[in-house]
């Protein structure tokens, strides 16, 4: 089954993720499980080398995590300050309690200019939002410049990573797309040839473009200022010519000073790509002549998130993706096993606060292994919040009934030494006498996938007492 | 446009929400015990430009529109905002006009060794476009203007002074086809940096 298969699987909007389901669907192609694994982990290499160029890159990463606990500790005062400094700077700025809010906010300026054709560079944001169909159900044409979501734009998916969002598709798939919607040669799978085909029919769109949404990276409190970062140039691109300039940020992105943006910028690029910085920061101060510039403030449920003191600290995420490229559950289970905006550890722990119920799957889709927490570049301690929302989901009743009877009997028989000893006993005849297949099968999902160990020929109790007891 | 209650609804709800302050820590501070790396900043610079992918010529001022006119071979289409350094085409009324730019040619105010990228300020709303627009761009840079990190070039740019400036770090670039590098994605396919060496004296490294 394909990813493509695996998103419809779990983006149902009722049904609540099923992250085990979907992931068993997407390892079910092996050979495609593998190769996502390797192309992951391949950009984590990355990340590494760069890392360990930099002699300070643990300062760093210290400073960028200070920086942002003070700022989201002072967040109300930075976003007044910005608003003020934005608004002096010809920007104006609106507020968007959640994704409704930003949604109508978006619609109106462009139908306010009468504006019909939108084009837009990497924006998670208004992925959360669900912000295309809302403006393509009236009538607006939103086009996706960045290459990988262009991809799976025409291919009606969503991203399936924050930096890389067609990272689970193959050449060939997308060589099939191009065929079907640019009319490229059928059979034609080469990046090159294909990247080439998407710039002639992305700058056509450019060139007629009559607004362009932006993501921010950093939104400097000081002078208002908006960090625009990509590979591409294709935010600059949009917003070079087209005459609305809409920007659209999450409130945990404005920073103090520009004197911080040194800090996050060695980080970023290196956290994501392992590239030193990206081929274009840009840096917005104010509407050039004759362009109107919009900066939509969102909060959506971000407020709510800044207010839970074990959770809070995930606000401090800049976006990299590095914890994706870490995690051995991201990297077999693809971006669409979550069901989320945004995937992985870092999904996994923003994710459950917008609906515990709905999400309640993701905390537990972790080996807590803490691989994340290690390479982000704001400290964010995610594995730690992963346990922490277990603990939630658990004491809110979203664990289903099985598990619960499950974790029941082991605390029962862990507390219990001679009921423990007995099942002890039974497990090693088991595992001596039973045909295999069916002792596989009794150890339930554990056994699925993995070969039971020998059967030991006694307990550790039973060899504790006859080596050393006696001596002690 | 948007509704008051809105504003004061989400900062409400920030300022209740606020975890205990944080105290911002001394960027500046931190930064200065970093090491600069020993060795010739403009190599290093050099180094990390052609790892992003950008050519990299080297020449002495009263050269730079000899080496231009060489970098510009075949272009036809070539605006320039550098005295000296004529433009081919006459600048149009629109933007959307300089679409098949060949060439744009400008100045960097300053260089970053460690990532070998230009800071560009572009006032102008036509340069601006014509710096994503065209196939080439063509960068010059005093050596001199070479700092060694970021930190050290935020400490010299005043974002205030322009209402757009980008820091370039080689030709337009994506690997969104299974991870595969192509150089020219929706930007410039090429960028040559133009390192002018006029025998000055090196700016102090902060």
């Amino acid at each position: 089954m394909t990813p493509r298969g695996a998103a419809l699987h779990v983006v149902s909007p009722s049904a609540p993720v099923d992250h085990a389901a979907a992931a068993a669907a997407f390892i079910a192609d092996e050979v495609r499980a593998d190769w996502h694994d390797d192309s992951v982990w391949s950009v984590r290499e990355k990340r590494d080398r760069a890392a360990a160029a930099i002699p300070e890159w643990e300062r760093l990463r210290e400073l960028a995590s200070r920086i942002k606990e003070h700022a989201l500790s002072h967040l109300d005062e930075y976003l007044e300050q910005f608003e003020r400094q934005a608004t002096s700077n010809g920007m104006e700025v609106h507020w968007a309690r959640d994704a409704g809010e930003h949604n109508a906010i978006v619609h109106r300026i462009l139908a306010g200019a009468g504006a019909v054709r939108l084009v837009k560079s990497k924006s998670m944001l208004t992925e959360e939002c669900g912000l295309n169909p809302y403006l393509e159900s009236r009538g607006i044409d939103v086009v996706d410049s960045d290459l990988g979501e262009r991809i799976v734009q025409l291919r009606g998916e969503s991203p399936s990573h924050i930096v890389m969002p067609a990272i689970h598709l193959r050449k060939a798939e997308i060589g099939e797309t191009f065929h079907e919607h640019l009319g490229t040669p059928a059979g034609l799978t080469d990046p090159t040839a294909l990247a080439g085909a998407a710039r002639g029919h992305l700058r056509a769109r450019f060139l007629t473009a009559q607004a362009a949404l932006t993501g921010v990276n950093f939104a400097v409190a000081e002078n208002g200022c908006l960090v625009v970062c990509t590979n591409e140039g294709n935010a600059d691109l949009g917003t070079a010519l087209a005459p609305i300039h809409i920007a659209s940020l999450g409130i945990e992105k404005v920073i103090p000073r520009s004197a911080d943006l040194g800090v996050f910028l060695r980080l970023l690029a290196r956290s994501a790509t392992g590239q030193p910085v990206t081929a274009y920061s840009s840096h917005i101060h104010a509407a050039r002549a004759g362009q109107a510039l919009h900066v939509i403030l969102v909060d959506n449920g971000r407020s709510r998130q800044l207010g839970r003191s074990g959770f809070w600290r995930s606000l401090k995420c800049i976006r990299c993706g590095a914890c994706m490229n870490s995690c051995p559950i991201y990297r077999r289970s693809g971006g669409h096993s979550y069901g989320s905006t945004v995937p992985g550890p870092i999904g996994a722990v923003l994710t459950p606060g917008l609906d515990l119920g709905h999400y309640a799957a993701l905390p537990f889709a972790s080996t807590l292994c803490g691989s994340c927490t290690a390479v982000c570049p704001v400290k964010i301690d995610l594995d730690a919040q992963l346990l922490l929302w277990r603990q939630r989901v658990t004491e809110a009743g979203h664990v289903p009934a099985a598990k619960v009877a499950a974790m029941r009997a082991s605390a029962k028989l862990l507390g219990h030494p001679g009921l423990f000893r007995v099942a002890g006993a039974a497990a090693r005849l088991a595992l001596r006498f039973l045909p295999r297949r069916l002792s596989r099968m009794l150890s339930g999902s554990w056994g699925r996938d993995r070969e039971l160990p020998e059967a030991p020929a006694q307990s550790f109790r039973a060899w504790y007492q006859a080596n050393r007891a006696e001596r002690s | 446009m948007t509704s008051r209650s809105a504003r004061e609804r989400i900062l409400v709800a920030v300022r209740e929400a606020r975890p205990a302050p944080v105290d911002a820590p001394d960027v500046g501070s931190a930064v200065a015990g970093f090491d600069v790396p020993a060795g010739d900043i403009a190599a290093r610079f050099i180094e990390a430009a052609r790892g992003s992918g950008a050519r990299v010529v080297r020449g002495a001022r009263h050269d730079v529109p000899i080496l231009i006119a060489a970098a510009l071979s075949g272009a036809t289409r070539i605006l320039s905002a550098v005295p000296g350094v004529a433009s081919s085409i006459v600048l149009p009324g629109e933007r959307k006009l300089l679409a098949d730019l060949d060439a744009f040619v400008c100045e960097a105010t300053l260089g970053v060794a460690e990532s070998g990228a230009a800071w560009l300020s572009v006032p102008d709303a036509m340069q601006r476009a014509a710096l994503f627009l065209a196939a080439h761009l063509i960068v010059v840079l005093e050596r001199r203007a070479i700092v060694a990190h970021l930190h050290a070039a935020y400490a010299r740019i005043d974002l205030r002074a322009q209402s757009f400036g980008v820091l370039v770090a080689g030709p337009s670039k994506t690997a969104d086809i299974e991870q595969s590098l192509v150089i020219g994605a929706q930007g410039p396919m090429q960028l040559t940096l133009l390192l002018v060496d006029d025998g000055g004296d090196d700016v102090p490294v902060r």
